[in-house]
């Protein structure tokens, strides 16, 4: 009867005691790997929140407009269409802008009107001086923009 | 070698052994002893008489003897006026039909048995317990061939009456007497009996008292017997003290306790709970997973309550936060105007310097610059260092090249407004 209830009872029960065993201090890692990844998370979750353009914002005509009110119309060497990325809550929108030859209070001018909008930031700045004409500067310039895609 | 103690009003004992014949009366207990202690007893015949003797029947609607046996005690319980457990209980049946057994109880109070026990474990001997109506019915079926009779034992001052059916005893009484005009009485009465059967009379009464129809058998008694019952041995020396029929003893549910066997039960017991203990620790252990599970679920509830259905915590959690790394990827809002402002500032008039080139992109600033000497280089450098929009700084390249020195600054910009 003993060995029976051994060979029935007791013997699965230990195995499946070992099973538990392993399971469980397995679950309590998961357990500290969640906690630090939410902890993560909240961390990362907890940094200023992105300024999103509004619905009806064109970053092209606001592009088109800013640069004519600056008077660099003229001087705009090449523009890239507006391309889009879709990240996890916002639609990130590019335009690349070359100027050549223009003035630094002029492109003051401009880049102020960038700054002033909350939801534009520049992907890359770079400037260089005409080492002929030491006045005039050339500018190359990504302008990014962030629209909410709802969620 | 053997002892006859005929346990009446008092206690008489017939001894005998090869060629010595004793009889007489324990008066007391010393006096036992030192019967006992004097005479080697082999084997002792206990016989009570009917005074002493409970005499009850009893009816059953059935016939199985087993089942008798079973509620007998429960059914008896009332008819006698000690308690069942101070009494010593033999039964046996005197009318089976089909569907109703009559059975015939007597009882015997356990006290004036163990009396007797006790004597026994001290002095070693067979003993045998007996009853004076079996005598008495052995004795007369020895000497007549009728099975139906009532006796009448008369034995001194002493008379009791028994009545036989089929040698069966299946009633009894008894009673003393001081006078004679009493066992006149006595034996008229049972001469005016309903019942019609042979009346045999043992014992000590002259011929002249018989009445008719009344058999009188004599055992020849001795003048140093002091008992009629005695000289039924001394006539009939292997007369039997146990009845011709089965007699059934009153078993009541006296648990033995075995401390050997209860301590084996004991370890048996405990062993195999010990074998059950893995089971109960199993569950445990699950409740406990059950319990991190739990845990785990309802943290991720609370970090992430926009999920309806949770699978997997860890992996989907490890989800989100894969796809909050996109988010992160947003490019700083770095004010281009404020940096122009920062190093127009910090730069001192009297250190020629000039920018030809100046790039950004994220955090990082990358800065061709123009100047003298390696001095202000520098200078120009400790300059960026100390400004608070300015984290690491570094010299690149640096270059002399007709009369000037061009050199990359590399900077890490701190100040990010958002």
């Amino acid at each position: 009867m003993l060995i029976l209830l051994y060979q029935f009872v007791c013997a699965p029960g230990i195995r499946k005691i070992r099973d538990l065993n392993r399971i469980y201090i397995q679950k309590q890692k998961d357990l500290e790997t969640l906690n630090s990844l939410i902890l993560e998370y909240k961390n990362k979750t907890a940094q200023p929140s992105i300024a999103f353009a509004p619905e009806n914002f064109n970053l092209y005509l606001f592009i088109s407009k800013a640069l004519q009110d600056s008077g660099l119309k003229s001087q705009v060497a090449r523009i890239t269409p507006v391309s889009e990325n879709i990240l996890l809550n916002a639609i990130e929108q590019h335009i690349t802008i070359v100027l050549e030859d223009i003035e630094l209070a002029k492109l003051l001018n401009f880049f102020d009107a960038i700054e002033k909008k909350q939801f534009l930031t520049f992907g890359y700045v770079q400037i260089s001086r005409n080492p002929q004409k030491q006045f005039l500067i050339k500018v190359d310039m990504e302008i990014v923009s962030y629209k909410s895609n709802g969620k | 070698m053997n002892l006859i103690v005929y346990v009446r009003d008092r206690e008489f004992y017939f001894y005998y052994s090869e060629g010595k014949s004793l009889q007489g009366v324990f008066e007391s207990d010393q006096d036992l002893s030192k019967f006992f202690t004097e005479n080697k007893v082999k084997n002792l015949f206990l016989i009570f008489s009917r005074p002493l003797i409970f005499i009850r029947s009893l009816e059953f609607p059935f016939s199985s003897l087993n089942k008798i046996s079973q509620i007998l005690p429960e059914e008896s319980t009332s008819l006698f006026p000690v308690g069942l457990e101070e009494l010593e209980l033999f039964w046996y049946p005197v009318g089976r039909e089909k569907t109703r057994t009559s059975v015939l109880i007597m009882g015997i109070e356990k006290k004036r048995i163990e009396k007797w026990q006790n004597i026994k474990a001290s002095f070693r001997f067979n003993m045998k317990v007996g009853f004076e109506p079996f005598v008495l019915a052995n004795y007369v079926s020895k000497t007549i061939s009728d099975r139906n009779y009532t006796i009448i034992f008369i034995d001194k001052n002493y008379i009791a009456k028994y009545r036989v059916e089929n040698n069966i005893v299946v009633e009894g009484s008894s009673c003393f007497f001081e006078q004679q005009d009493y066992l006149d009485e006595y034996l008229n009465g049972i001469k005016n009996e309903k019942i019609n059967l042979p009346v045999i009379v043992l014992g000590d009464l002259s011929p002249n008292k018989l009445m008719p129809n009344f058999r009188m058998i004599s055992p020849k008694k001795s003048e140093s017997c002091i008992s009629m019952f005695f000289a039924l041995f001394q006539h009939h020396p292997n007369l039997s003290i146990l009845p011709v029929f089965k007699i059934f003893t009153v078993s009541r549910s006296e648990i033995t306790v075995n401390p050997a066997l209860i301590c084996g039960l004991c370890v048996y017991l405990g062993i195999a709970g010990l074998m059950f203990r893995p089971v109960i620790l199993a569950r445990h252990y699950q409740e406990k997973v059950a319990d991190v599970n739990k845990q785990m679920e309802e943290v991720f509830r609370v970090a992430f309550p926009d999920v309806s259905r949770i699978v997997n915590p860890l992996i989907q959690a490890k989800e989100h936060l894969k796809n909050f790394q996109d988010v992160q990827k947003v490019m700083p809002k770095i004010s281009v105007i404020s940096i122009m402002a920062t190093i127009s500032g910090i730069i001192p008039e009297h250190i020629p310097f000039k920018i030809s080139q100046m790039s950004l992109r994220g955090n990082d600033l990358f800065l061709t610059c123009l100047t003298d000497t390696l001095e202000n280089v520098e200078i120009v450098s400790q300059i960026f260092k100390k400004a608070e929009m300015f984290g690491a700084v570094k010299i690149g390249g640096i270059t002399p090249e007709a009369g000037q020195i061009t050199f990359n600054l590399l900077i890490k910009i701190k100040n990010v407004q958002n």
